[in-house]
């Protein structure tokens, strides 16, 4: 049995269709790429997953299977439940996904699971492991006082501080400074290995995909255009958009090689297909 | 972020989906009516008084005290009169007729609520503008006296500069006016001072537009809509404000058919006529929520960025 | 420390201001308190010894020198109306105004977070509309017309209620401090406190209702934008409950614009006691203002001016500390 499984799911906007038929699987300890370029509705995917999706989006059909249950079929006290226990976020903006008004230690605290206990030691054990200098001191203080990459690693520390089976990280480092997404990457994969949870890294940048991923699930106006496993993918990606995709990416292999925009040809045939489907 | 998750994400941030914009107009344009009734129906008493009211509003008459309304009036022959519909909203402790005080106060209300909104908005618009548009010792002689002006209670010092005026109607309206052009003045100084910071004011002037003409031309227009607003709110504010002078018998001469001077004497009365305070409180009500519906309204039609 | 010293002197500057504008505006009243106090017929010799007793025959830069000399040891001169000391006269009715007050804040407050609450958390579109329309009817009708709409309804339907005065004069209860309310409560009086409070709900809703619409209004559009923000979203994949989430995150965050707003307006409701009081008979301050105006009381209008001065800018100063303390960004950059 999977880790997590999507199976067909669609969601619609007022009517409109955002992801239309997603199928996708993530294994235990598996690192799951999710890319797309705005509007594949790979983040909508996530927050469908999370059970966070804004109020007018609804989902239209198919179910989302985290190690067999169903979430969609729970009711929402049990899908609460789930999500404390087995799910877990990384968001893109450390700016605004923390509290400004409740200490860091307090936002850790609280996802610890069940029958911690001690908290406090804890919480600085959780920040010493994302490596923020002086932990007894920032779990003290308030979110203003850290920079945008420290507040990253506070939200690592907490997606991962609650023990989960799945999480999600929403282009974790599109929000930050060049010079520390590196680092934060490396962080992340870090923790995941150490770990061992399943992993769905959504991002637009198939550089970090090839980077720290298993599989690639490309999107595009919500559906799936190709799954494969990351070095398939890079090497010889069989749909004409992941191709297009791909020579749209610098890579540090091909030095200084010209990029291709995506063809506008190919996402107006890819649309007049969507448009029958 | 995708582009649907942006658009999704700002209708819910207005507390949810189309459902509340339609809401927003549909209330609009509810507000209008009812604002426009009320308005319509205190012109139309204020204007055509003398022939509407049934009554002298100033004619006691000892054999009529404290009749109630026509429909709760089932003594007739007590009070020797035979239609009770000839005093429809029944009498006040001096047996003057209640409708016919509450027409003629109409008149009174309108008198003095334009007046002080036209005082106080000309005060307030060009102290206001003098002081956000030239900034500096103008700007900030201009504040201290606003900020001064918002320490003292409102109230009090309109009941004490009423005893220090005396209690005409002329001098009513002049302290109304003192005392709230600073709410004009607080609006159009901020509004002033963020308009000036934007391009096309640098625009008129490089164009050579003199300082008075670009107030005029380009700031003041994208001041109106908040300035309506406020217009109609300080009518109703004056209103009150009257009714208040009234209450605490420091207003026009009391005798004189004014809600005020009706809601006084009510209060007084209250357990013999409730009637006689009743119609004033209920007019007054009707009139200030006419004009706040009125004002809101305005601000949404004429507002372009409340009506995106 | 430094910011202490330069708070009070402030607070002196502020009412030294204040005293000078009204010394000034009330010299110029017209009508004068002697004649007010001297009966039909009395003499010249009478008036001008009444007038120097008053220290009314000097200029009036040097009765404002002797006022405010006096005043530094707390003498605010006696009141001609009532021919007692000022300051006994205050003493004796701010406890009742002051119990008015805080009695409509409580009031304003538990309705405006109340509604506020339950409308962001329900998140249907009719609560939102039942609460701005609420909002909007309590804001729209001031103090003074509610305080007349209860005393029509309870006059109409509800004779028993009481809208004069503080207590039933002929069930007099002795009280040794002039906070009739807090002191039943602190003594445990529980049937006493009832009946005081029958007395003062109506008056105190009066003035809390307009306050408690300003409020939600406030209240609402903060906790609404709260909502909105990404760590909203990230405590529901904690698994948090909407209202917990709503009570636990958004709240504290929309603490802050609504502390700024709420003493603004509470300065309102306490120009507002004036009246409410008169209406209802209150025996406070505001309605002894009132009568201090129509009798040409000078000494009194004086020291009720600058006691009201002096909430005023008690109010403002507690709600700059509360506003720091309720912001974390605030506290460490102190």
């Amino acid at each position: 049995m999977s880790l997590l499984q999507v199976d067909s799911l669609s969601l619609g906007l007022r009517g409109a269709p955002v992801l239309r038929k997603v199928n996708l699987t993530i294994e235990a300890s598996e690192i799951a790429g999710v890319v797309g370029e705005s509007g594949a509705g790979k983040s909508m995917l996530g927050k469908a997953i999370l059970g966070v999706l804004p109020r007018d989006v609804t989902v239209t059909g198919g179910a989302i299977r985290l190690n067999g249950t169903d979430l969609l079929a729970l009711r929402p006290r049990a899908r609460r439940a789930f999500l404390k226990r087995d799910l877990a976020l990384i968001p893109q903006d450390p700016l605004s996904a923390l509290n400004p008004c409740r200490t860091i230690s307090a936002q850790l605290a609280e996802v610890l699971p069940k029958g911690t206990t001690d908290a406090k030691v804890e919480v600085i054990r959780w920040l010493d492991a994302v490596r923020i200098p002086s932990a007894t001191k920032v779990a003290k203080s308030f979110p203003h006082v850290l920079s945008g990459g420290m507040r990253q690693r506070a939200l690592i520390a907490a997606a991962f501080a609650s023990r989960p089976k799945l999480v999600i990280a929403d282009e974790p480092t599109t929000a930050l400074d060049v010079t520390v997404q590196k680092d934060v990457l490396h962080l992340i994969r870090e923790m995941q290995r150490e770990t061992g949870v399943g992993l769905m890294f959504v991002t637009h940048d198939l550089c970090l995909v090839a980077k720290i991923c298993h599989s690639v699930t490309v999107m595009h106006g919500g559906r799936v255009i190709e799954q494969a496993a990351c070095t398939d993918l890079i090497n010889r990606p069989a749909h004409a958009y992941s191709q297009a995709l791909l020579a749209a990416t610098p890579r540090p292999d091909q030095a200084r090689q010209g990029l291709e925009p995506v063809p506008t040809a190919l996402i107006e045939r890819m649309v007049a297909e969507a448009g029958d489907g | 972020m995708s582009s649907v998750e942006s658009l999704s994400l700002e209708k819910g941030r207005g507390g949810g989906g189309t459902g509340l914009e339609r809401s927003t107009e549909k209330i609009s344009r509810l507000r209008m009516v009812f604002g426009g009734a009320a308005i319509g129906a205190l012109l139309i008493a204020a204007l055509f008084a003398p022939w509407i009211a049934p009554h002298d509003p100033t004619l006691d008459d000892l054999f009529l005290i404290n009749m109630p309304p026509a429909w709760l009036n089932d003594d007739l022959a007590y009070f020797g009169i035979e239609n009770a519909w000839a005093y429809p909203l029944g009498t006040d402790s001096l047996g003057r007729d209640v409708a016919s005080r509450l027409i003629y106060g109409a008149r009174l209300a309108v008198i003095v609520g334009v007046s002080v909104a036209c005082l106080a908005a000309l005060a307030g618009v060009v102290l206001g503008a003098l002081a956000g548009f030239y900034g500096g010792w103008i700007d900030n002689v201009i504040s201290r006296i606003v900020d001064v002006w918002l320490s003292f209670p409102p109230v009090l010092l309109s009941i004490i500069l009423v005893a220090m005026l005396g209690t005409t109607l002329t001098s009513v309206i002049i302290v109304v006016a003192v005392i709230d052009w600073t709410r004009f003045a607080r609006v159009v100084r901020a509004d002033v001072l963020q308009q000036r910071s934007r391009d096309y004011i640098d625009a008129a002037r490089i164009t050579g537009g003199s300082d008075p003409s670009i107030l005029i031309r380009e700031v003041l227009p994208n001041v109106l809509p908040l300035l309506i607003t406020l217009f109609f709110f300080e009518i109703g504010i004056a209103v009150t404000v009257e009714t208040i002078l009234s209450f605490v018998s420091l207003s026009v001469s009391s005798g004189a058919a004014t809600w005020g001077d009706m809601i006084a004497e009510g209060r007084r009365v209250i357990n013999e006529a409730w009637w006689v305070m009743a119609f004033p409180v209920g007019a007054l009500v009707i009139t200030i929520l006419g004009l706040n519906a009125m004002g809101d309204a305005l601000r949404f039609y004429l507002d372009p960025v409340l009506r995106k | 420390m430094a910011r202490l010293l330069v708070t009070i002197g402030s607070i002196f500057l502020t009412l030294l201001g204040v005293s000078v504008v009204t010394f000034v505006i009330l010299r110029l009243v017209p009508g004068d308190p002697i004649s007010m106090m001297l009966p039909p017929g009395a003499t010249d010799e009478v008036r001008a010894n009444l007038e120097r007793l008053y220290g009314l025959d000097r200029s009036i830069p040097a009765q404002y020198v002797i006022w405010l000399r006096n005043v530094a040891w707390l003498d605010f001169g006696m009141s001609t109306q009532f021919r007692l000391p000022v300051m006994e006269i205050i003493l004796d009715r701010l406890p009742a105004t002051l119990e008015l007050v805080l009695l409509a804040s409580l009031i304003a407050l538990a309705l405006a977070f109340a509604f506020s609450i339950l409308a962001v958390w329900l998140q249907v579109d009719s609560a939102t509309l039942a609460t701005d329309g609420l909002a909007g009817l309590a804001q729209a009708i001031p103090d003074f017309l509610w305080a007349l709409i209860f005393i029509l309804a309870v006059t109409l339907f509800a004779p028993m209620m009481p809208i004069s005065g503080r207590f039933d004069p002929r069930t007099a209860q002795d009280f040794a401090t002039n906070f009739y309310l807090l002191e039943s409560l602190v003594t445990f009086r529980f049937d006493a406190f009832a009946e005081l409070m029958r007395y003062a709900v109506l008056p105190a809703l009066a003035l809390g209702l307009p306050l408690a619409a300003g409020i939600t209004r406030v209240l609402k559009g903060a906790l609404e934008e709260a909502m909105a923000q990404d760590y909203v979203m990230l405590a529901q994949t904690k698994g948090k409950s909407r209202l917990g989430i709503v009570l636990g995150e958004a709240l504290r965050n929309a603490m802050i614009p609504t502390i700024a707003l709420t003493s603004v307006q509470l300065t309102f409701l306490i120009g507002g006691t004036v009246l409410i009081e008169r209406q209802f008979s209150w025996p406070g301050i505001g309605s002894t203002a009132i009568s201090a105006v129509i009798n040409r009381d000078l000494p009194l209008i004086q020291g009720i001016v600058l006691v009201f001065a002096l909430i005023f800018i008690l109010i403002n100063l507690a709600s700059n500390e509360l506003y720091r303390a309720a912001d974390p960004r605030l506290r460490t950059a102190r």
